[in-house]
């Protein structure tokens, strides 16, 4: 039997993936808030996922910016140019894209529900390896996680009510 | 100039570097001890840890992009992918 070397991990692209994805964001001007796992972890609460959740300003400018940013990152991908404005700003809010690496997703939404939306969610700026990077501010996480169905939501809600000392408003 | 940061950096490293194994005497005292820190940012210990998980659990969605008329059917369509790998 053969053990792998320890090392692989630390060698997979993945890491490298998601940081010149932020990266492409911040030079393509996009305006986007980061929520989710990715986001908490900013926050210090660190866990596993396999998408980068963000919300977007909903206007025609910025889905090209965000087409211009991915198209950066993942180079003569063809499905890039599926997403659109009029999509993301009609009927369908939410946007799945999966880049030809395959093992993670980015989930686009540019609204949820009737009030939530880019220019709803508290966030701060944070700087990695240089990369601005916006996210979603604990408070605004919180709210965003409370009050969904799925488990983990509420896991993560539980999380940032007890490290931030969140209490539940009205 | 030694910022705080510095100082906390230099810290954490020697803990890493001079402390790699520590003793408790019950389950007790080992909970109670500081986590150690670890090199790099929370966003880079959340992308390592990512990383593992995408090693030990690979999944391969299929490409493309897929439209959603809301949260929960985008949700659920992770969900049935996800029982189906």
């Amino acid at each position: 039997m053969t053990h792998a070397p320890l090392t692989r991990y630390a060698n997979r692209m993945d890491r490298e993936e998601v940081m010149r994805v932020l990266r492409a964001f911040e030079v393509a001007g996009l305006e986007y808030v980061l929520i989710g796992a990715a986001a908490m972890a900013f926050h210090g609460l660190v866990r596993t996922t396999e998408g980068l959740d963000l919300f977007i300003r909903a206007t025609p400018e910025n889905v090209e910016k965000l087409r211009a940013a991915l198209r950066a990152a993942y180079e003569g991908d063809p499905h890039i140019n599926e997403i659109s404005s009029s999509d993301l700003l009609g009927e369908y809010p939410a946007v799945r894209y999966v880049p030809p690496t395959g093992d993670l997703y980015f989930d686009v939404m540019t609204r949820l529900g009737e009030v939530t939306s880019f220019e709803t969610i508290e966030a701060e700026v944070k700087e990695e390896e240089g990369t601005h990077v916006r996210v979603a501010t604990p408070a605004a996480l919180y709210r965003l996680k409370k009050g969904t169905v799925r488990s983990q939501d509420h896991v993560d809600a539980a999380a940032l009510r007890e490290r931030f000392n969140l209490e539940d408003e009205g | 100039m030694w910022t705080q940061q510095r100082y906390v950096s230099v810290l954490t490293w020697k803990m890493r570097v001079d402390m790699p194994v520590q003793k408790f005497r019950s389950i007790e005292e080992m909970n109670k001890a500081p986590a150690p820190e670890l090199r790099g940012s929370n966003f880079q210990r959340f992308l390592r840890h990512c990383a593992r998980w995408w090693a030990i659990a690979p999944k391969h969605y299929p490409r493309g992009v897929f439209k959603f008329r809301t949260l929960e059917e985008a949700q659920k369509a992770r969900e049935e992918y996800t029982r189906k790998s």
